[in-house]
C-alpha cells in the first residue's frame, strides 16, 4: 500500500476509528487501552505491508520473532558469553535475510561472470532453485529499514542501553509500525519502543500539524518529486546526452530524489502523530549543508546516525590516527552504499562520499573560505561547492551502469551546441519551479510551528488555526490541481 | 511524545478549531479550483494524442477489411499492415497508439471498429504478460484524454470493469476532481510551469511552441539508449509533447523500469467480467460474428536471446491460454522464438523498424495455420453502422 492513494487515506481513517474507540471504554484503565490499541496498530501494519504481497509477512515475522527471543536471552543470560552468542546469532539471521533477498542477484551475476571469465562452470549458482527463487521474487519493500531498526535495538539491549521487552505484540509494533515501516525514519528503541509501551494522548496540536505534515508531504512527492521525475527519466533515457542535458537530469534528480524523500518522512510523521506518536528527524535542509559531514548530518539523519552508532564507532571512529579513520570512514561509507543498493554505482557512491567526508577536514584546512571562519562569502561558497559534490554523488546514484558513468564523465562542456545548453537550462528551471515550495514552504510551516509537535498555548489560538488552514488549502490546491499524471514510487521504496 | 491537550483550551474550542483548519483547508482550494477558467474550452488546452475516433471509423469503412490489428508500439515497432497484407494476402488495417493498454484497446475495439460498422473476419490483439487483464494500467496522462475521446455516455462494460476493480479509490478520485473542480487542469498548469521555466532561460529568442518541439525531437524514441531492457510503464510526456515521428511510441520506452509498477500487475489469471476487458471482448465478439487472436509478444532479450518468464507468470500464462482456448480464440506467442534476438530489439522491447517487413513474414509463418487463407477480395466489406 502507498501512502499516495486513496487506498492509504480510507486504510488511516479506518485504523483511526478503532484506534480511538479502543480507547473509548475508559473504565477498562489506560494499560488495556494501550494494549488493545498496539494490537490494532500490529494487525493493521501487517495489513499495510502485506497488501500487495502478502509473503513479505513471513520475512517480517521471523525477523521479529528472531530478534524479541535475541533480547529476552540476551537480557537473561548470565555470561558474557552467553549474550555474544545470542546477539551473533539475532546479527546472522537478521543480515543473511537482507543479504539473500536483496544481494543475491548481485553476487551471482558477479561470481557468474568472474567463472565465466575463467572459463569455468557457471551457471550452478543462478539456476539452482534457491538461486532461481531468490533471482525473481525481487526485493521484499522496506527489508533494509526494518532489519536495520530491528537490528539496532538487540544491539542496545546487548549494550546495556535498552531493556528488552515482556510483549512480543509490543516488539512487533517496534518493528512493523505502518507509517514508518517502509521507507523510513529508521527508529531506535529508546524513541519509539519508549512510546510504545506507554499510553499516548495524542493532542488538538498534534492532530492539526499532522494533517498539516501529511498534505505538505502528498504535495513534495505528487508534484514536486514525480513532476522532476519525468524531466530526469528523460534525460537518464538518452543514448548520448550532452554536458548541459545530462547534468540537468542529474540537478533534476536532485529535486525529485530530495522531495520524494522527504515527502515519505513528513507522511509518515504526519499518519504517526495523529495516532499520538512522534517519530525521529529525517531531514534538516540538506542542500544547505556546509560541507559533506554536514550533509551527513541533515540527509536520512536516522541511517547516518544508524551508521555512526553500530559501524563507525565500533571500528574506532574519529579518534585513531589519520589512517585509522580514513578505514572507518571508508568501510561505513561503502556500507551506506551498499545499503542503498545492490550494484556497482552504490558502492561508487558510497566511497565517493566516503572520499568526501575523509578529504575535506584537510582541504577546509588549506582554503581558508572553506573553513568556516570563512564569514558569509566562505558559507555561499561552502553550500555551493557542497552542493555541487553532492549532485556529482546523485550522477553515481541514478546511473546504474558503469558504462554510462563512464560515458558522463567524458563528456565535453565546450562541445555541445547553443540549443543543449538552453534544453538544459529550460529542465532545471521547469524542476527548480516545482521544488520552489521547498525553499519557501519549509520554513513558513516551521515558523507556524507545525513540523514539530508542540503544545504551545498559542498555537491553540484562532490567528494561528487560520495560519494553518491557509498552509494546509496551499498544499491541497497544489495537489488537486498539479499533482502529476505519472505516479510512481517513493524512491526509498526499493531499499 | 505528544502529551494531553492544553488544558486551558476547552474540548469544544479545540475541535472547533480542527472543524475550522480542515473545512477551510478543503474549501479554499475548492472555490479556487471552481473560479479557474475551464481548460478544455480555451484554446491551448489539447496536448494529448492525434487520434480523432470519428476518422478512424471513416478510414475503417473506406476498403474492405479482412484482419485488424489492436495494440501499442508493441505492434507499431513490429508490423506495419501494407507488409502483412503483402505477404499474407489479407485486407489488414491497425488501430494502434503508443502507450496503450487493455482498458484503451477495449474502446478501440467497442467504439471504433464496432461503431463503425467494419467487421472484419479477425482482430488480433497484440500484448505482453498480463496486459490483457490489467485494465487500470496506463489510463492516466496522455491516455486520459484519449479515453475521454473515445468513451461514450453510456459505458456498462467500462463501469463493470473500474467500478468492480477499485470501487472505492476510483469512486473517491472522482468525487475529489468534481468536488475540487479540477478535472483537466493539470495540463494547463503545467504548461504554465513550462511556460515561465522558457521564459527564465530564453536564449535566442525561441518562442514557446518551438522550444516544446525542440525538447519533444530531442527526446524522440531513436535518441533513446538501448539497454533499458523493459517498458516503463510511464506515459507521461513533457506537457504539449508531439510525436514528430509518426505513433506515440515514445511513451512506451522512456525511464528505466519502475519495480513498484509491475508490483501491482496481476499475476492470478481472473476471467470474470469485472476483473477485465478480456470477457467483454469476447463476448462482443461473438455477437458480430468476428474472431479474436491473441498474440503475445517477446519482451526484450538477453544477449543469449532468451526471455525466461517469470515464475510468478508462468501459471497465469498457463491459465490465459487455457481460457482463450475455451473461448474459441486463436493464440500465439512468439516469446520462445530464438530468432528474435538482440539485434532485432531497438529499445526496451521495440524492435527496431527496420525489421518490420521481415517480422511480417515471421508473424505470418506463426499465425497462418491459425488465421487461414485469405477471403476472396482479403475481407468484408463495410455493414451499416450500429
Amino acid at each position: 500500500m502507498v501512502f499516495q492513494s486513496f487506498t492509504y487515506l480510507w486504510f488511516l481513517l479506518c485504523v483511526l476509528t478503532g484506534y480511538f474507540a479502543l480507547q473509548w471504554p475508559s473504565n477498562r484503565g489506560a494499560s488495556w487501552a494501550r494494549s488493545a490499541q498496539n494490537l490494532w496498530l500490529l494487525a493493521a501494519s501487517y495489513t499495510f505491508y502485506g497488501w500487495v504481497t502478502p509473503w513479505w509477512l513471513i520475512l517480517i515475522a521471523t525477523t521479529t520473532v528472531v530478534d524479541f527471543t535475541a533480547t529476552r536471552k540476551i537480557t537473561a543470560a548470565s555470561t558474557q558469553r552467553g549474550r555474544q552468542q545470542w546477539l551473533i546469532a539475532s546479527l546472522i539471521v537478521n543480515f543473511s535475510i537482507l543479504c539473500a533477498f536483496k544481494y543475491f542477484g548481485f553476487f551471482a551475476t558477479n561470481v557468474t561472470a568472474a567463472l565465466q571469465s575463467v572459463g569455468l562452470p557457471s551457471t550452478w549458482l543462478t539456476t539452482n532453485p534457491a538461486g532461481s527463487f531468490l533471482l525473481h521474487v525481487g526485493l521484499p519493500a522496506g527489508i533494509s529499514f526494518f532489519t536495520f531498526q530491528s537490528a539496532s535495538c538487540v544491539i542496545d539491549v546487548y549494550r546495556g542501553q535498552a531493556t528488552s521487552r515482556h510483549s512480543l505484540v509490543d516488539y512487533a509494533l517496534f518493528v512493523s509500525f505502518f507509517p514508518q515501516l517502509v521507507a523510513g525514519p529508521i527508529e531506535r528503541s529508546e524513541n519509539l519502543l519508549q512510546q510504545v509501551d506507554h499510553p499516548r494522548q495524542p493532542s488538538l496540536s498534534g492532530w492539526k500539524s499532522g494533517l498539516v505534515l501529511i498534505f505538505w508531504g502528498l504535495f513534495q512527492k505528487l508534484v514536486i518529486a514525480d513532476s522532476a521525475a519525468v524531466l530526469a527519466n528523460k534525460v537518464f533515457a538518452l543514448e548520448s546526452p550532452s554536458f548541459p542535458i545530462l547534468w540537468a537530469g542529474v540537478l533534476c534528480f536532485g529535486v525529485q530524489i530530495y522531495a520524494d524523500f522527504s515527502a515519505y518522512t513528513d507522511i509518515a510523521r504526519g499518519s504517526a502523530r495523529l495516532l499520538g506518536f512522534e517519530l525521529l528527524k529525517n531531514f534538516d535542509h540538506p542542500y544547505l549543508a556546509q560541507s559533506p559531514v554536514d550533509f551527513w548530518r541533515r540527509w536520512h539523519i536516522t541511517l547516518s546516525t544508524w551508521f555512526r552508532d553500530y559501524v563507525f564507532i565500533p571500528l574506532g571512529g574519529s579518534r585513531q590516527g589519520t589512517a585509522g579513520t580514513l578505514r572507518a570512514v571508508l568501510i561505513t561509507f561503502l556500507l551506506s552504499g551498499l545499503w542503498h543498493g545492490a550494484s556497482w554505482n552504490f558502492v561508487l557512491w558510497g566511497v565517493f562520499h566516503g572520499l568526501l567526508v575523509a578529504v575535506w577536514p584537510h582541504l577546509a584546512r588549506a582554503v581558508p573560505l572553506l573553513h568556516r571562519s570563512g564569514g558569509r562569502m566562505g558559507s555561499v561558497l561552502r553550500v555551493t561547492l557542497t552542493f555541487s559534490l553532492i549532485h556529482i554523488g546523485w550522477l553515481l546514484f541514478r546511473e546504474h551502469t558503469l558504462s554510462g558513468l563512464g560515458r558522463a564523465f567524458s563528456l565535453n562542456p565546450f562541445e555541445a551546441p547553443v540549443a543543449h545548453w538552453r534544453m538544459g537550462l529550460g529542465l532545471v528551471a521547469e524542476a527548480w519551479i516545482y521544488g520552489l515550495p521547498l525553499l519557501i514552504v519549509l520554513p513558513l510551516l516551521k515558523s507556524l510551528h507545525l513540523l514539530p509537535a508542540s503544545n504551545d498555548p498559542r498555537l491553540l489560538t484562532w490567528k494561528w488555526t487560520t495560519l494553518q488552514s491557509l498552509a494546509l488549502a496551499f498544499c491541497l490546491l497544489g495537489i488537486v490541481i498539479l499533482r502529476s499524471s505519472v505516479g510512481s514510487d517513493f524512491i526509498y521504496f526499493a531499499f | 511524545m505528544i502529551t494531553g491537550p492544553v488544558s486551558s483550551v476547552s474540548r469544544r474550542r479545540a475541535l472547533a478549531q480542527l472543524a475550522t483548519l480542515v473545512g477551510a483547508g478543503v474549501a479554499l482550494p475548492a472555490t479556487i479550483g471552481h473560479l479557474l477558467p475551464r481548460t478544455r474550452t480555451s484554446e491551448d488546452v489539447v496536448t494529448g494524442p492525434n487520434f480523432d475516433p470519428a476518422v478512424e471509423r471513416q478510414f475503417l469503412i473506406k476498403k474492405p477489411l479482412g484482419w485488424l490489428l489492436i495494440g501499442n508500439s508493441m505492434l507499431n515497432s513490429r508490423l506495419l499492415p501494407a507488409h502483412l497484407s503483402e505477404t499474407s494476402g489479407w485486407a489488414v488495417r491497425k488501430l494502434a497508439e503508443g502507450g496503450t493498454q487493455s482498458a484503451i484497446w477495449w474502446l478501440f475495439f467497442k467504439n471504433v471498429l464496432i461503431a463503425s460498422g467494419a467487421r472484419p473476419l479477425w482482430v488480433t490483439i497484440f500484448f505482453r504478460e498480463s496486459d490483457l487483464t490489467w485494465p487500470d494500467f496506463r489510463i492516466g496522462g496522455n491516455n486520459a484524454e484519449l479515453i475521454r475521446r473515445l468513451k461514450t455516455a453510456h459505458e456498462p462494460e467500462w463501469d463493470q470493469v473500474m467500478t468492480g476493480r477499485n470501487a472505492l479509490p476510483g469512486r473517491t478520485t472522482v468525487a475529489m476532481e468534481k468536488f475540487f473542480g479540477v478535472e483537466d487542469h493539470d495540463d494547463w498548469a503545467r504548461r504554465r510551469v513550462q511556460d515561465v521555466a522558457f521564459r527564465l532561460t530564453a536564449l535566442e529568442g525561441m518562442k514557446r511552441g518551438a522550444r516544446r518541439l525542440e525538447l519533444n525531437e530531442h527526446f524522440s524514441l531513436d535518441r533513446l539508449r538501448h539497454d533499458l531492457g523493459d517498458d516503463s510503464g510511464n506515459d507521461g510526456k513533457i506537457p504539449d509533447a508531439r510525436q514528430p515521428d509518426g505513433p506515440a511510441d515514445a511513451t512506451d520506452s522512456l525511464p528505466p523500469p519502475d519495480p513498484g509498477m509491475y508490483a501491482q500487475a496481476p499475476s492470478v489469471f481472473d476471467p470474470s467480467p469485472a476483473a477485465s476487458f478480456l470477457p467483454h471482448f469476447i463476448a462482443l465478439a461473438a455477437r458480430h460474428d468476428i474472431r479474436l487472436h491473441f498474440h503475445r509478444v517477446k519482451r526484450r532479450p538477453d544477449a543469449n536471446g532468451q526471455r525466461p518468464d517469470l515464475p510468478v507468470f508462468r501459471r497465469y500464462m498457463d491459465d490465459l491460454q487455457a481460457y482463450l482456448k475455451r473461448e474459441g480464440c486463436a493464440y500465439s506467442d512468439e516469446s520462445g522464438d530464438r530468432e528474435l534476438a538482440l539485434d532485432w530489439y531497438q529499445d526496451g522491447d521495440h524492435l527496431n523498424r527496420a525489421f518490420r517487413e521481415p517480422f511480417a513474414r515471421k508473424f505470418w509463418s506463426l499465425v497462418q495455420p491459425q488465421i487461414g487463407p485469405p477471403p476472396p477480395g482479403g475481407g468484408r466489406p463495410p455493414q451499416p453502422a450500429g
